[in-house]
């Protein structure tokens, strides 16, 4: 190969990496197991409630038995959370648009999923019921 | 039928697709009621026992996938030993 090639090579290299990344959107991954994804824009429901400080959307949606067994964990960490900046926002994507419109922003195909959303966007997503400590430590992250 | 006896049927159902399958109902009783009821709503609304805990689509080849029982849960009775609306179990649960 010579040297005009490698650099076609490279360069095709490169731009194939960029193109990966720029389609995945930028992610940063925790020691926690969960990352932070940016890229995604928020609707106007959920920038309004970011300028309050760290939100938390909890998703669900009507005869959901998983959204029902998740719902006391964020009820705990909310409690937790009181007095904060913190805010925990529940939107049942059966109830309005706005809730519907949330959920396919974060790419919800199952509920109940948490939201956990950093100042800048960036959301770490948990799909299930979660564990507790683990969405308390991206909480933490997210309000550093 | 009403919803609590379609519900009563689908845990039936649920209860036979376990047996056969060497695997089990969830031991919460009362969560496999949960599940039992919110399938028997979605069937009684749109025809199928669509997953209670999954997001219709509107397209229906998509939304076959998650009839119950739905195309993932065999993937995740192997990676967490329940299926995600928590209806089966594996046998080591």
């Amino acid at each position: 190969m010579n040297l005009k090639s490698s650099i076609r090579y490279f360069a095709i290299v490169a731009a194939l990496c960029l193109l990966c990344v720029g389609m995945s959107g930028c992610t940063s991954i925790s020691s926690g197991g969960y990352e932070f994804k940016s890229g995604i824009t928020p609707p106007k429901a959920v920038s309004d409630l970011m300028k309050n400080g760290t939100v938390i959307l909890f998703i669900t949606q009507n005869n959901c038995p998983a959204c029902e067994q998740a719902r006391p964990l964020i009820t705990s960490l909310q409690s937790q959370y009181n007095g904060t900046n913190v805010t925990f926002v529940e939107f049942n994507i059966d109830n309005n648009v706005t809730s519907r419109i949330i959920g396919q922003t974060y790419g919800v195909t199952s509920t109940p999923t948490t939201v956990v959303l950093r100042k800048d966007g960036a959301a770490a997503i948990f799909v299930g019921v979660f564990d507790s400590n683990t969405v308390k430590s991206a909480i933490e992250d997210a309000r550093k | 039928m009403d919803v609590d006896e379609q519900a009563k049927k689908i845990k039936n159902w649920a209860k036979r697709y376990a047996e056969k399958k060497g695997i089990e109902l969830n031991p919460d009783e009362g969560r496999v009621d949960e599940v039992a009821k919110g399938l028997a709503v979605r069937q009684e609304k749109f025809g199928k026992r669509y997953c209670p805990c999954r997001i219709m689509t509107g397209d229906a080849e998509e939304d076959r996938k998650i009839i119950c029982p739905c195309a993932y849960h065999e993937e995740e009775l192997k990676e967490h030993g329940m299926c995600h609306c928590k209806l089966f179990s594996t046998k080591e649960q």
